[in-house]
């Protein structure tokens, strides 16, 4: 079923009739099933990490996107993971793409007449931020890599006051010590969430 | 036979060393290589064991320019939302400036960024009513005190701006 699913969301599946539209269904049913239950372990089983990875950062339709970007964060909130799917998450670059997306300077899409400019990706970014920090909380390597830090840092800068406090709060996590690490990850989710 | 951590700085620089200490950590190499010219400034932070924090401090360091401008955006969020609890934005950027005062590429980006000012205009604002704050802030307007003056721009940046 799974598999199914993700199989619509491969850039030739979206090129056919339709394509497009069956992607975003796929999108809505895997959302569903991440909040019903456990995904993780199907997802890396089945090499669907990557698809999904993929898609949050690179497909062109801001849904799209941010769709993937939730399931990825479900599965990680899942709790305790074997050490298949953290495995499979590094494959498929996981913490590279939640860094690129954090980094994107904010798009502003271009109003019509009258209208307020909105960056289309902001809820992706307020989904990323938690994500990040979920995977540095049980991935500590991934600091090893400046880069990480840095785009913790730099989220601090974003237009929006939800990723600013996330931010902060999680480098501040950070540069306190590794032992509030966990600590600091449940106060990021708890600030960045939508609840 | 393999030589002990070296103690001594200058020979922590790659080419004096032949051999690796004994417990180097396994991320040190990726740093010699991608940043071996600040080898030197990095060393004291990663040593003897890789805290966190001081990969934190690191990373702040090397994009220090851009850091001290989101830090600076940050700087400016003292509002607390609806629903929100204590500290704000401001005050967490406090706390981790502090944590970072390590980084001497931060210091001066921020201080000449602006945020020295922002640091003294706050001292002015906040008089004496908050204790921590004013050890805070008198913490931080020290450190950023300590950052030279900034590096003149060059003639061809000059008639570029121009």
């Amino acid at each position: 079923m799974i598999a199914s699913l993700l199989a619509k969301l491969a850039p030739m599946a979206m090129m056919e009739d339709n394509g497009t539209e069956r992607a975003r269904v796929a999108i809505g049913l895997l959302e569903k099933q991440a909040a019903e239950g456990p995904l993780a372990q199907e997802l890396a089983e089945c090499g669907g990490l990557r698809i999904l990875v993929q898609t949050m950062v690179l497909h062109p339709e801001a849904t799209l996107r941010q769709g993937a970007c939730s399931v990825l964060s479900a599965a990680l909130h899942e709790g305790e993971h074997g050490g298949a799917f953290m495995i499979a998450a590094q494959t498929a670059k996981l913490p590279q793409g939640l860094m690129r997306v954090l980094a994107e300077e904010d798009r502003k899409a271009r109003p019509k007449a009258g209208e307020k400019a909105v960056d289309p990706d902001l809820p992706l970014r307020r989904v990323a931020l938690p994500a990040l920090a979920l995977l540095i909380a049980r991935v500590p390597e991934l600091l090893d890599d400046p880069a990480t830090a840095s785009t913790v840092l730099g989220a601090a800068g974003s237009c929006d006051h939800q990723l600013r406090r996330g931010s902060i709060a999680l480098a501040l996590s950070l540069a306190t010590d590794e032992a509030t690490l966990a600590k600091g990850t449940r106060f990021t989710t708890s600030l960045v969430s939508n609840d | 036979m393999r030589r002990r951590w070296p103690k001594v700085r200058d020979s922590l620089l790659p080419s004096s060393r032949t051999t690796d200490p004994p417990h180097r950590p396994c991320y040190f190499s990726k740093y010699e290589t991608r940043y071996s010219p600040t080898l030197s400034r990095l060393q004291p932070l990663i040593h003897p064991i890789a805290h966190v924090s001081g990969l934190v401090v690191t990373a702040a360091g090397l994009t220090a320019d851009k850091t001290a401008a989101a830090l600076l955006v940050a700087w400016d969020d003292d509002e607390l939302e609806e629903g929100e609890e204590a500290p704000t934005v401001r005050e967490a950027v406090m706390h981790l400036l502090l944590f970072l005062r390590a980084s001497d590429e931060l210091r001066n980006h921020l201080a000449w960024a602006g945020a020295l000012d922002a640091v003294n205009a706050l001292v002015v604002d906040e008089g004496n009513e908050v204790p921590e704050m004013t050890q805070m802030l008198a913490a931080l307007r020290e450190w950023m005190g300590q950052a030279p003056p900034p590096p003149e721009p060059e003639e061809g940046e000059e008639e570029a701006d121009e």
